[in-house]
C-alpha cells in the first residue's frame, strides 16, 4: 500500500475537479494521490448499461449498483411516497427539512459525471456580480474575465481549458450573448451539434418573435460535451437520447477520460474504495497533516477492511457539494465546529438548479426521443433587470418526449392498452372517455402522440441561504460515518421565477400553438410548494425536480470571515487546503454548473503548482 | 383441447399488437425475443387459462375477431393486455395488477421493444442511427413496423 509514502498533492474524489486537478500536476511532474471511495473506473461500461437496459426505472443512477461502504441518495429513494422524510429509507437525512432536496450524485471512479448531460455552459457576467448588480445574493470573488479571458502569463482563459478538456461542440457566435466574451480569435474545438426537429419548431414559432418582462425571447444552441466530429480518440455522437444514465459509447465525455490521462503521466496514483473520514490538521501551524480514510473489500457489501493515512504538502478536497462539507464537519477532534469553518459558512448555502417542467404536444410531428437529449433553449431570460425582483432560468427544450415529465413511453403505452388517461390524451372515446385499443389503431394512436411530444425545462436559479445546509445526521452509514443532514427550502425570490416560469409557458405555448398536458402540482408529491404573491394575495402551486446540480456549501469569498476559500480556492484556515468543484460557488446563477466546475479546477492546478513551486 | 404453441402465441401477439408475425418472429430468428416472452408468459399464467386462450382465439374464425374475443373475455383480457406490455415495453406486467410492473424480461427485450420502433426511433440508449440523424425526418413508420 502507498499509504506511508508522502505524495506531493493528495486529492480526494476522482470527479470532474479531481481528474483535472490531477492531469495537471501529473504533466508538471508533481506526485499525486487520489482517493476515491467508490470502485474503479471499469474496463468497459458494458456491465453498466446491462443494468441499465434491465432497471424498470431508467433513472440517472440506474445503471450503477449500490454501494453500501459508499452509500449515495438515489432519485427513487427521493421520489417514493414520503421516502425523502424518512432517513430509514433514503442516504441522506432530511428528516427535519422543509422542502426534499432531491439531486443525486455517484460516489465511484469519474464521480457524478458518469450521468450529466453534457451542457456546457459559460456563466454570465452579472452571475458573477448579482450583489453589485442586482443587490441579491452575492458577488463572487472573482469575475467573467478571470475565468473567460486569458489571465496574466497564460495565452489561454480557464474557460478555453475546460472546453478543449471537455471537446465542447458549439459556435462562438451563437454563445455571444448577455455579455459573454472570447478569447480573441478564439474556437470551440469541436462544431456545433445539429439542432433536432423540436428545436427547429421553437426556432420558427417563438424566436426573436415575442418578449416576455421587456427581454427578447431568443433560442440558442446547447453548448454540448459531446463529440460533433472524432475528437479526444473518442466517438462521435450517434444520438442515443441516454446522455443521463449513461452514454453508451462515451461519445459525451465524462472524466474518467481526464483520469485516464492522469495516470499516463506517471506521476498519479489512485486508491479506490477509500472513503475519507477525517481531515487533520496540526494543532500549532493548522496546516493539513494528513486525510484518514477508511477501505472495503467489495462494492456490493458492507466490507470495511481497513483504513490508511494519505499524506502529502497540499491537499485537495474534490468530492462534490455534500460530501466535502461532511467531510470537514466531521473533522471535529481538534476544531469543534470542523476543519476550515472558522467562518461557520461549511455546508451553508446548499443550492440546485430547482427544476420545473412543462410539457404538451406539438400539432404536427416534431419527432422526439430522437438525438442528444437536449440541444437547444431559451437562453435570453438568463438575466435582465428582473433579477432585482426575482430569480432568472434557463429553458431547456428536452428531446426525450414525455420521458422525465411523465415516466412515457409506459404512461401512455399503458393508458391506451388498459383505458387509463394517466397521461391526458386518453381521451377520444364517447364523450372524451378514454379508449381501449388494440392492433393497427394502438400503433397508431401511439405513434400520433409520440412523435409531437415535447417538454420545456426550467432550470431555476436558486438563491443563497444560510438555513439550507448540510451538516452531520446523529446517523452514521455502514462504516460509521456521520451521513449528511440536509436541511433545505427555497426562497421567497426563487419561487417568484416559478411564477415567471408559468406565465413564459403560457406565452410560449399560445404562440407555438401547442396544446399543455403539464399536470397540476400535486401536494403528495415531495417537490410540491406553494407561493403566495403579496400584493394579490394569489397563491399558485408548483412542483419542482432537481436537477443534480449540487452546488454551494463551502463557498469562495473575499473575507475569511464570510467564506471558507479565498479567490484561488484555498481555506482561509489552512494554508495547504484547497477546496474546489461546484461547493465553492457563491452563487449558482442559471448555467449548468459543469463548465464552471472544469473551469475552477484548472486555475486551482495552477494555484496549487505555484505554490508548490518547482 | 390444445396447449399454447410458440406459433400460436405468435399469431395472436400479431393480432394484439398490430404488427405482423413475421416480423415479431421471423422465420429465422437468432434473437428470439417471441420465445422469451412465451416462456414468460407460460412461466406466468396457468395451463387451462392458455388452453383457454387458444381455444377463445382459434374459435373467433379470424385473428382480429379472436382478439377481441380475448380482450373481452375477464380472465383472459389482463392475460391478453400482459402480452400486448410484453411486446411494446419488454416488460412483464403481472395480469392480476394490470399496471404493476414485474421486470424488464432482458436487455434484449428492452431493446426490442415495439415502442421505439411506434414512435419512429430507437431504443433509449441503443441508437441504430448516425451522427446528425436527429435534425431530418425519421424513415416512415411502415420502416420501422410491418402492419400484421
Amino acid at each position: 500500500m502507498p499509504d506511508t509514502q508522502s505524495y506531493d498533492v493528495v486529492i480526494v474524489g476522482a470527479g470532474l475537479a479531481g481528474s483535472i486537478i490531477a492531469y495537471q500536476l501529473g504533466l508538471a511532474g508533481k506526485k499525486v494521490l487520489i482517493i476515491e471511495s467508490g470502485v474503479a473506473v471499469p474496463v468497459s461500461r458494458e456491465a453498466y448499461m446491462e443494468r441499465f437496459y434491465t432497471q424498470l426505472a431508467k433513472t440517472p443512477e440506474s445503471p450503477y449498483p449500490d454501494n453500501p461502504n459508499a452509500p449515495r441518495a438515489t432519485v427513487l429513494q427521493v421520489g417514493g411516497n414520503g421516502a425523502w422524510k424518512n432517513p430509514a429509507l433514503t442516504y441522506l437525512d432530511q428528516s427535519d427539512s422543509t422542502l426534499p432536496f432531491s439531486s443525486t450524485y455517484e460516489r465511484r471512479g469519474g464521480g457524478t459525471f458518469w450521468h450529466w448531460l453534457g451542457s456546457s455552459f459559460r456563466f454570465l457576467p452579472n452571475d458573477f456580480k448579482m450583489a453589485t448588480t442586482y443587490q441579491r445574493e452575492r458577488d463572487w470573488p472573482i469575475c467573467y474575465d478571470d475565468l473567460g479571458q486569458p489571465q496574466a502569463g497564460k495565452t489561454t482563459a480557464y474557460y478555453d481549458d475546460a472546453e478543449r478538456e471537455i471537446g465542447v461542440s458549439a459556435n462562438v457566435a451563437n454563445q455571444t450573448y448577455l455579455g459573454v466574451t472570447f478569447t480573441p480569435g478564439y474556437q470551440y474545438p469541436n462544431p456545433e451539434i445539429p439542432l433536432t426537429l423540436t428545436d427547429e419548431f421553437f426556432l420558427s414559432t417563438i424566436n426573436g418573435k415575442q418578449t416576455f418582462e421587456n427581454e427578447p425571447v431568443t433560442v440558442y444552441p446547447t453548448p454540448a460535451g459531446r463529440n460533433s466530429q472524432p475528437y479526444d480518440g473518442r466517438r462521435v455522437c450517434a444520438g442515443n437520447t441516454n446522455c443521463i444514465p449513461i452514454c453508451p459509447i462515451q461519445a459525451k465525455y465524462d472524466p474518467t477520460i481526464t483520469l485516464n490521462k492522469a495516470l499516463d503521466t506517471g506521476n498519479v496514483t489512485v486508491i479506490y474504495q477509500a472513503v475519507a473520514d477525517k481531515v487533520l490538521v496540526d494543532a500549532g501551524s493548522k496546516l493539513v497533516t494528513g486525510i484518514h480514510y477508511i477501505t472495503y473489500t467489495s462494492e456490493g457489501v458492507r466490507s470495511p477492511s481497513g483504513g490508511g493515512l494519505a499524506m502529502g504538502k497540499l491537499y485537495v478536497l474534490a468530492a462534490h457539494a455534500i460530501e466535502t462539507p461532511k467531510l470537514l464537519l466531521n473533522s471535529n477532534n481538534l476544531l469543534p465546529a470542523g476543519v476550515a469553518n472558522s467562518s461557520g459558512q461549511v455546508g451553508r448555502n446548499l443550492m440546485d438548479h430547482p427544476l420545473f417542467l412543462r410539457w404538451g404536444l406539438t400539432q404536427q410531428p416534431t419527432f422526439p426521443y430522437r438525438g442528444p437529449l437536449a440541444t437547444a433553449g431559451i437562453e435570453s431570460l438568463r438575466d435582465g433587470a428582473f433579477r432585482s425582483d426575482r430569480a432568472a432560468f434557463r429553458v431547456e427544450f428536452g428531446n426525450e418526449g414525455w420521458n422525465f415529465a411523465a415516466f412515457d413511453p409506459e404512461t401512455t403505452t399503458l393508458d391506451y392498452i388498459e383505458g387509463s388517461n394517466n397521461g391526458g390524451t386518453n381521451t377520444g372515446g364517447p364523450g372524451g372517455t378514454p379508449q381501449k385499443l388494440f392492433g393497427a389503431a394502438l400503433i397508431a394512436r401511439l405513434n400520433d402522440v409520440f412523435t409531437r411530444q415535447f417538454r420545456f425545462g426550467f432550470l431555476v436559479e436558486q438563491s443563497p441561504e444560510d438555513d439550507n445546509a448540510v451538516t452531520l445526521s446523529s446517523l452514521k452509514d455502514e462504516l460509521g460515518i456521520p451521513r449528511p443532514k440536509i436541511s433545505y427550502n427555497l426562497s421567497d425570490y426563487t419561487k417568484r421565477a416559478f411564477v415567471a416560469a408559468e406565465a413564459l409557458t403560457n406565452q410560449v405555448f399560445a404562440a407555438a400553438g401547442v396544446q399543455s398536458f403539464s399536470t397540476p402540482a400535486n401536494p403528495s408529491n415531495p417537490g410540491y410548494f406553494t407561493y403566495t404573491d403579496p400584493q394579490t394575495g394569489k397563491t399558485s402551486a408548483y412542483e419542482f425536480h432537481g436537477s443534480g446540480h449540487i452546488v454551494g456549501t463551502c463557498c469562495m469569498g473575499d473575507t475569511a470571515a464570510d467564506s471558507v476559500v479565498d479567490r484561488n480556492q484555498r481555506s482561509w484556515d489552512h494554508a495547504n487546503l484547497y477546496i474546489t468543484g461546484s461547493s465553492v460557488f457563491p452563487t449558482i446563477a442559471t448555467g449548468n454548473p459543469s463548465l464552471t466546475i472544469a473551469a475552477l479546477a484548472f486555475w486551482a492546478a495552477d494555484n496549487i503548482k505555484n505554490q508548490l513551486g518547482t | 383441447m390444445s396447449t399454447l404453441t410458440i406459433s400460436v402465441f405468435v399469431d395472436l401477439s400479431s393480432a394484439l399488437t398490430g404488427v405482423a408475425a413475421s416480423q415479431l418472429k421471423p422465420q429465422i430468428d437468432p434473437i428470439n425475443i417471441a420465445g422469451q416472452y412465451f416462456a414468460t408468459l407460460t412461466s406466468h399464467v396457468a395451463e387451462p387459462t392458455l388452453i383457454k386462450l387458444v381455444t377463445t382465439f382459434q374459435a373467433a374464425g379470424n385473428p382480429v375477431a379472436g382478439a377481441t374475443a380475448v380482450l373481452a373475455d375477464p380472465v383472459l383480457g389482463p392475460v391478453a393486455r400482459s402480452i400486448m406490455k410484453l411486446w411494446f415495453l419488454g416488460v412483464w406486467y403481472d395480469p392480476a395488477k394490470p399496471t404493476q410492473a414485474v421486470n424488464v424480461v432482458s436487455a434484449q427485450a428492452y431493446k426490442e421493444s415495439l415502442v421505439w420502433r411506434v414512435m419512429q426511433s430507437h431504443p433509449m440508449g441503443y441508437s441504430m442511427f448516425t451522427y446528425g440523424y436527429w435534425a431530418k425526418q425519421p424513415p416512415a413508420l411502415n420502416q420501422f413496423i410491418q402492419p400484421a
